[in-house]
């Protein structure tokens, strides 16, 4: 069974229309990379998976379910600019939330609920940190405790929205390590990103510019022509023994 | 009777008194506890408009003949609405959609409370204790009312917690589990708009949202952690209606207005007072981190100057550090204030190293020399700028730092200009070497260290393939130049630069 299934779907803000037409099956057991020039749709894909955006037409199905039966099984990371890491509250507490998912209205975490967040956190490396407020983080440290969040949901699908802007080299190992876990366990990992020398690091590419351009492998998706369309000519590409040289 | 009966007790006899007290208190406390929301999800102007938009609400209230407190709740949900759909359905910003909403709501109000018709129903409650609170005036009904929302509002927020935390952290991943975020925002307004009626009687329309903001934003400078900026603000409200309550009761003030300039009072003191963020506490932060750092920075100076066996007096030490001698001399007094230091007392002062002084400084020149060797090695910064960054680390990191640096760096014996890194127990165990202008002629040598300052030798012969570990002959040397033989080139530095390499025998 696909883990996502997207049917002929397309999202608008007001009149500005943003995906035309999108159709996509992914198979679960993968890392995908979302990649496309800026205003492609990538974050909005992402939105409109998740059911959060209402599309002007089509469907997206989940495990071949509706999204809105599917929530707890769908973990999301938003952009780290979307909060205030002024908010009082500390590392712990934002790992937490990702209980949340699995609890009915008026419920408390449970015991369960704290350890499973806590081993979260001691997978991103984040364990001595837990009493601090998140405001007082590095970029890298906040995308960990965000990723711990979506890791204590214990999801099958998950869902990043850009989680290497602001982080550190070593930060944006350990994710890529922790994902490739997650696919290695037969989970999906669907990631938004906009630089290109990363994509190697995913088994299966999407090329975005407002509608879908190529889904594929890094090979199959990275070619002069399909680059050409999604990135209007912005960007060259060279091929240089076994990789690429994007020019700009 | 005491002072303290006099001030706190006798105006209690006053059957109004209690119940301006009871209010206040019910009052202090809920309205805090909500704001606390308010201002993390940023919503302090909407409060205001709020407060302000339940004037209609309480004329037509009256006009009608029902419970003003219905009234008021209205129009101040109504207000709510009608700003979130002008947001959502045109072009026009959130603040100048409550901008249009709160005024128009408002001088709706003060037209209605104008008319004759509201005004004999009225019965001589008049449109300034409504717009500025009238605390001593509450009654009995009105605080069964004042109690009944205040406990309402509360469990709404102990119950729903953790939904309305994550929404208002995170509103987005809130929406993607399935939260029906629409519902909490409502559910946010309505609790806002009972609490801004609740506390109408004690503080007004004018002021309520100073109740809202004031004790919250207090504890938001003084907590990390929701819950307990809850509490903290609760705490803050109550001490600030207690107090300009009393206030107005002595001196015969306005009550709401003493109440609000109580909490802004306390709110400033956090604001300067405040242990980790307040104003003064950074300022004393960085003045002592200056301090210690100038401090240090003289202390290895008369420990360099010691082992040359020169004497440190202040005038040395001042121009060795190139800074007045005033300053020089007061931070002398300071280091031997902290027994870093011994002076010799009388009319040719000068200043020797104590034994715990030795062991400062050379902790310090550990930290410095493994910041640069880390520096050098493990970041792309230039040898000629890791100097400057390590002078400025070695001052901010902790001890056990170095020996942790000392662990990744895998315990290296010198520094990358050659220095020797002391041990933890401040012993140097490497041979230092000759300077390089002293050196026989023809006899293969090995540098052993280049001294790091001045930054412009350091990088001219790093420029000149000078470099640790690199083996040089000098072939010629005269007044003002060396020749030297380096690998298969020859290379002429001047003959003052040659004073900063330390070179050994080659083996």
């Amino acid at each position: 069974m696909h883990a996502i299934e997207i049917e002929n779907l397309s999202v608008s803000y007001g009149t500005h229309r943003v995906l035309r037409n999108v159709t996509l099956k992914i198979e679960p057991g993968q890392m995908v990379g979302v990649f496309g020039p800026n205003g492609a749709g990538k974050s909005t894909l992402l939105k409109a998976i998740l059911g959060l955006l209402p599309g002007d037409g089509g469907r997206v199905r989940l495990f071949g379910e509706d999204v809105h039966a599917m929530r707890r099984r769908v973990a999301y990371v938003p952009q780290r600019e979307s909060v205030d890491w002024d908010f009082p509250v500390l590392v712990e507490d934002v790992v937490l939330m990702g209980r949340y998912a699995h609890l009915g209205w008026l419920r408390r975490p449970a015991h369960a609920d704290r350890e499973r967040a806590a081993h979260a956190l001691q997978q991103v490396e984040m364990t001595p940190l837990a009493k601090r407020q998140i405001g007082q983080l590095s970029g890298g440290q906040q995308q960990r405790v965000f990723l711990a969040r979506a890791l204590a949901q214990e999801a099958d699908i998950y869902m990043l929205d850009e989680p290497f802007i602001g982080v550190d080299a070593a930060t944006e190992q350990k994710i890529f390590e922790i994902l490739r876990e997650l696919r290695n366990l037969g989970k999906l990992v669907l990631v938004v990103n906009h630089d290109l020398s990363t994509a190697r690091q995913f088994n299966r590419l999407i090329l975005l510019n407002g509608q879908l351009v190529a889904y594929g492998t890094a090979d199959e998706v990275f070619k002069p022509e399909l680059l050409q369309r999604a990135y209007s000519g912005r960007l060259t590409l060279l091929e240089e023994a076994d990789r690429w040289i994007v020019v700009r | 009777m005491g002072l303290f009966d006099q001030i706190f007790i006798e105006p209690l006899r006053y059957e109004f008194m209690q119940r301006a007290l009871v209010a206040a208190l019910l009052v202090g406390t809920i309205s805090s506890v909500v704001g606390c929301y308010i201002i993390v999800r940023r919503l302090a102007l909407l409060g205001d408009a709020i407060a302000h938009a339940v004037l209609p609400g309480v004329a037509i209230a009256w006009l009608l003949g029902f419970p003003f407190f219905w009234g008021a709740v209205g129009t101040g949900v109504l207000t709510a609405l009608g700003i979130g759909l002008i947001t959502r359905r045109s072009k026009v910003k959130e603040d100048t959609a409550i901008g249009v909403m709160f005024t128009t709501a408002f001088a709706l109000g003060v037209l209605l409370l104008s008319t004759d018709a509201v005004r004999k129903k009225a019965q001589g409650v008049d449109l300034f204790h409504i717009l500025f609170g009238n605390v001593l005036g509450v009654s009995t009904g009105d605080l069964i009312t004042i109690a009944i929302t205040g406990a309402l509002v509360l469990l709404t927020i102990v119950l729903l917690y953790k939904e309305l935390l994550l929404h208002s952290f995170d509103p987005t991943t809130a929406a993607a589990i399935g939260l029906p975020t629409g519902f909490l925002h409502y559910l946010m307004m309505l609790l806002l708009s009972l609490t801004i009626v609740a506390s109408l009687q004690t503080v007004g329309v004018v002021l309520a949202v100073a109740m809202l903001i004031i004790p919250g934003a207090t504890a938001f400078l003084l907590t990390h952690r929701l819950p307990t900026m809850m509490l903290v603000a609760a705490g803050i409200g109550i001490m600030a209606s207690l107090t300009g309550l009393y206030l107005s009761f002595h001196v015969n003030l306005s009550s709401g207005a003493s109440i609000v300039l109580v909490a802004g009072v306390l709110f400033m003191g956090a604001f300067f007072l405040a242990p980790q963020h307040g104003v003064l506490a950074r300022w004393w932060q960085r003045k002592h981190h200056q301090r210690q750092t100038q401090m240090q920075d003289m202390l290895r100076k008369i420990y360099e100057l010691t082992e040359r066996g020169t004497e440190a007096t202040a005038a040395i030490v001042a121009q060795a550090l190139r800074q007045p001698l005033a300053h020089t001399q007061r931070g002398l007094r300071a280091l031997v204030r902290h027994g870093w230091v011994q002076t010799s007392g009388g009319p040719q002062e000068h200043f020797t190293i104590t034994p715990k002084g030795r062991e400062e400084a050379i902790k310090l020149i550990r930290s410095h020399r493994l910041w640069e060797h880390y520096l050098a090695e493990k970041t792309s910064l230039p040898l000629e700028s890791v100097h400057a960054e390590a002078h400025r680390l070695e001052h901010v990191q902790p001890a056990e730092m170095a020996e942790r640096l000392e662990r990744q760096l895998g315990h290296p014996v010198r520094d990358p200009h050659g220095d020797p890194i002391p041990t933890p127990e401040g012993r140097i165990s490497v041979d230092p070497g000759q300077p390089l202008d002293r050196w026989p002629l023809e006899t293969l040598a090995i540098i052993t260290h280049i001294e790091d300052e001045p930054e412009e030798i350091l990088s001219g012969l790093l420029a000149r393939g000078l470099s640790l570990g690199q083996s040089v002959l000098i072939v010629e040397r005269t007044e003002h130049q060396i020749r030297l033989q380096i690998s298969d080139r020859v290379e002429v530095i001047p003959a003052l630069w040659a004073k900063a390499i330390s070179v050994v025998a080659a083996p």
